[in-house]
């Protein structure tokens, strides 16, 4: 199953959150390598977005232990962990509202840098990470609305704008949170590519959770149904999908 | 489209236009006080001192939206180092050793408070603002035989420089260059790297903890800018009053610089600048009139700006109504432009 | 040692009673309308000076107990009025939290003044009321009964919110569009948020209407005084949580006692001990000792 022949990148093992009688988490182990692209599909309420905030420290596991390349990093703060590697994009809106698409992608390069604290340096003189930047901008094609403010574009623009400030960090593993959700069927496959070409080109680990089973099949050859906090089922999509447990899973959402 | 692109809000570009506007206001306020009398130029110099403190409140409001009613601590501070070394205690009076001395007792405590009071933001921050100004109030109130306790300390003599005793005209000149040297410092503070990412922290928290930004270590520093700025004003503002009292602590005085900046309109770099000059303006023309009433003008005023236009305020009334002037000058299009 | 304990804790009761009252008046704000207002400190300024200048011209230095009764009722109607004035003309207009601390601190400023001329700077007293109760023993202590009848009437109000908010209808209405609650769905389902963000802010307002008059015969009314008040309000709901009466309850017990215990062993930290607990706190428990995550 998957790459087994490359180092794993990231081990969770018997991870656990449980929100008073809600199991969102119920001793979850997962191990990725780099390169393996997974996709997490389950019904609302599954527990998928709790996982991956266990991931990204946004949530504290009641127990559990989460590793990078072999170290733990279960206590670690989100932005410790991002600096390491571990970044996630949003699936409801979060961007900078109020900067352009220029900015927005450059405080992640900036952050990536680790320049926080250069206080007396004029932003313009920061050639490289301007460069950076740029190039960014290129290869997820905003360059044409670099300056545009981020709140005056649409629910597409901010999605890409969101993976594109993700891939700013240089992941080592990206953790997508329904990318395309609230997004029209053409644009949607349109995002999908974009970020799918540059996972790929950088050999990039991944866990996309996506609600559309068609777009599943096609992301990756490995996908996880989660039911209440549990991986329930594991496989290739063709085969996952047709089983009767996960059918009754996930029919309750129209499948 | 060039690599160094900065258009954005908050982040004016160096322009022609406006560095003449500087040179020309520089040159006016240090010309003003060979024609104007003694009490104008202690008036314009009030108004100069206050312009730090305003910034440091601009900065935190800005760029991470949270209101700063704590500036009065470090003014305080600054204000009783003063007072202390040049007044009660006399042990110095020399500026090179007091302000530097102001700066690093400021850093530092803002560095501790800001531990305490950084925490969490919205109107905890406020609150806890608001209750640290208390404190230092209660505790130099109280310490009768350090501090004067409500008498405060008068009779601080004027400062010399590099070992020359300064008259009030030259203490005048040495507010304008530490304030227009304040001024330039936080205009290179907000293009840098720093002020960007602070402005992703109010922009949506989780996402910039998601993208690696130390969102604590970060808010501290912009507060350590901020008291930084208002302790050295304290010390020249203890030169200025020649007189230092409990009341520099007391927390109206904090949230007068709140006012100051909202009236002067933070969404503009200018801003806290206009704000300084309005306020004490105001300030001085409604008490001369009616000694009890200033408060209330101000806050009144204070009220309706912050409703009727937010953040805009007096500057952006100004430059809706001289907007179109401009425009046709074309200086507008320029304001808004590539620096290249 | 257990005396010296009971003795503390005795002459804190007025500070303790008035800031259950004014605390509250301001969580509860921020609890059913999720809205900051310093406004609540002014309330209270003038709230103590309509109760000492309302006494003085309608009784003198005598006492009627049920005249001054009805005079704190004025005060509290007063509170409320002003609140509901100052939300209709004026704080519904404000949209966001940066706004609201900024115009509402201008706004207690503006309180602060007008304060300033009506009554001058100089304290204005009327302490028949406390002087005239007469005392009471409690194990080896002298009480005065004042003190009594201001913390029974503050935790009395405090209990008759708790009954209001979890008991009846019309408080269970107001809970629904509480941060608790979901602000949309109550009014889907047909709860009047207008009415019920008035009548929040009319009970906000007789709250610091009443724990600025109640105060007022022990330590008069001062120019001044609302910075105090302010503080001690503002950092209870710190420590005891928004929303939470009982948060509210223990905050001011916790408050007044230990600022009553620092004011005569450590006079220079009176006011650093309130700040001291409420970072604490904040460190300890983000959302206070009794208080639910919110927003915030």
């Amino acid at each position: 199953m998957g790459n087994n022949q490359q180092p794993v990148l990231l081990a969770a093992e018997k991870l656990r959150k449980f929100y008073g009688e809600v199991r969102a988490a119920n001793d979850i182990s997962l191990e990725i390598a780099q390169g393996q692209v997974l996709t997490l599909v389950g019904a609302n309420g599954a527990g998928k977005s709790t996982f991956l905030n266990l991931l990204t420290g946004l949530v504290k596991p009641d127990r559990g232990e989460i590793r990078l390349l072999g170290k733990r990093i279960t206590g670690l703060a989100p932005e410790q962990r991002a600096k390491m590697g571990i970044v996630k994009t949003f699936q409801l809106e979060h961007v900078f509202g109020d900067m352009t698409v220029f900015d927005h992608v450059r405080t992640a390069c900036l952050s990536a840098a680790g320049k926080h604290y250069s206080m007396f340096k004029d932003i313009s003189t920061e050639t490289e990470i301007n460069g950076q930047t740029e190039q960014l901008l290129e290869l997820f094609d905003l360059a044409r609305v670099s300056q545009s403010l981020v709140k005056n574009l649409g629910h597409g623009f901010k999605k890409v704008i969101d993976i594109a400030t993700s891939f700013a960090m240089k992941p080592k593993i990206l953790l997508v949170d329904e990318p395309t959700s609230g997004v029209g069927e053409e644009e949607k496959y349109h995002i999908m590519e974009l970020m799918m070409n540059q996972i790929r080109a950088n050999n990039l680990a991944a866990i996309i959770v996506e609600h559309d089973l068609n777009l599943v099949k096609d992301l990756s050859n490995e996908t996880i149904v989660m039911h209440e906090g549990e991986f329930i089922a594991r496989g290739a999509p063709g085969d996952v999908f047709g089983q009767d447990k996960v059918v009754e899973v996930l029919v309750g959402r129209g499948f | 489209m060039g690599a160094n692109t900065r258009t954005g809000r908050m982040m004016p570009s160096y322009i022609d236009d406006r560095l003449i506007a500087t040179i020309v206001l520089t040159a006016i306020a240090a010309v003003i006080p060979l024609f104007v009398s003694e009490y104008v130029r202690t008036l314009i110099q009030r108004c100069l001192l206050w312009i730090p403190p305003t910034f440091g409140v601009y900065i935190i409001y800005s760029l991470l939206r949270q209101v700063h009613f704590a500036q009065s601590i470090f003014i305080g501070l600054g204000s009783y180092i003063a007072a202390f070394l040049a007044g009660k205690y006399f042990v110095t009076s020399e500026l090179l050793i007091l302000l530097p001395l102001s700066l690093i007792v400021s850093i530092g405590v803002a560095y501790v408070l800001g531990i305490f009071i950084m925490r969490r933001t919205g109107f905890y921050f406020a609150i806890m603002g608001i209750a640290v100004t208390m404190a230092f109030w209660s505790l130099v109130y109280k310490m009768r035989q350090i501090t004067g306790g409500s008498d405060g300390i008068s009779d601080i003599k004027n400062p010399s420089l590099f070992g020359i005793q300064l008259g009030d005209q030259g203490l005048y000149y040495v507010s304008l260059v530490v304030s227009l040297g304040l001024i330039l410092l936080m205009r290179r503070i907000l293009h840098s790297p720093f002020s960007l990412q602070l402005r992703a922290i109010s922009g949506d928290l989780q996402k910039a903890e998601s993208i690696g930004i130390p969102v604590n270590g970060m808010r501290r520093l912009a507060f350590i800018v901020a008291g930084a700025n208002a302790g050295v004003a304290g010390v020249l503002l203890a030169f200025s009053y020649n007189y230092v009292g409990p009341t520099t602590f007391a927390w109206e005085f904090g949230a007068h610089f709140v006012q100051a900046a909202i009236i002067g309109g933070v969404n503009y770099f200018v801003g806290p600048i206009v704000g300084a000059f309005v306020f004490v303006g105001l300030e001085f023309l409604v008490s001369t009139w009616f000694p009890n009433l200033w408060e209330v003008v101000i806050g009144v005023i204070v009220a309706v700006i912050v409703v009727t236009v937010g953040e805009e305020g007096v500057t952006g009334i100004v430059k809706d109504l001289f907007g179109r002037t401009l425009k046709r000058a074309n200086l507008e299009e320029r304001t808004y432009s590539d620096g290249k | 040692m257990f005396s010296m304990g009971l003795r503390y804790i005795l002459n804190a009761l007025p500070v303790v009673s008035y800031v259950i009252l004014l605390s509250f008046s301001y969580s509860f704000l921020l609890y059913i309308c999720g809205r900051v207002s310093l406004t609540f400190a002014g309330i209270y300024l003038v709230g103590a000076y309509a109760t000492v200048s309302l006494s003085i011209a309608l009784m003198g230095n005598s006492l009627s107990f049920a005249g001054f009764m009805g005079i704190l009722l004025l005060a509290s109607l007063l509170g409320a009025a002003m609140l509901v004035a100052s939300y209709l003309c004026f704080e519904r207009f404000l949209k966001t939290d940066v706004h609201r601390m900024v115009a509402t601190s201008s706004l207690l400023l503006v309180f602060r003044g007008l304060v300033k001329v009506v009554w001058g700077t100089t304290p204005v007293t009327y302490s028949a009321p406390f002087l005239e109760l007469g005392v009471s023993e409690i194990a080896g202590n002298i009480v005065p009964n004042y003190y009594l009848f201001m913390l029974g009437l503050a935790l009395l109000l405090m209990l008759a919110l708790a009954y209001f908010l979890n008991r009846t209808s019309w408080g269970m209405r107001f809970r629904a569009s509480s941060l608790d609650g979901d602000r949309t769905m109550a009014q889907a389902c047909g709860v009047n948020q207008n009415l019920v963000t008035l009548m929040t802010f009319a009970i906000s307002g007789v709250l610091a209407g009443l724990a600025g008059g109640l105060y007022a015969p022990i330590a008069g009314a001062a120019y001044g005084s609302e910075a105090n008040a302010l503080l001690l309000a503002a950092l209870s709901v710190i420590i005891g949580g928004v929303g939470s009466i009982g948060g509210a309850v223990l905050a001011a017990f916790i408050v007044g006692i230990v600022r009553a215990v620092a004011a005569i062993k450590m006079p220079v930290l009176e006011l650093a001990v309130p700040f001291i607990i409420a970072s604490v706190t904040l460190m300890l428990r983000p959302f206070g000792i009794w208080g639910k995550e919110f927003r915030y």
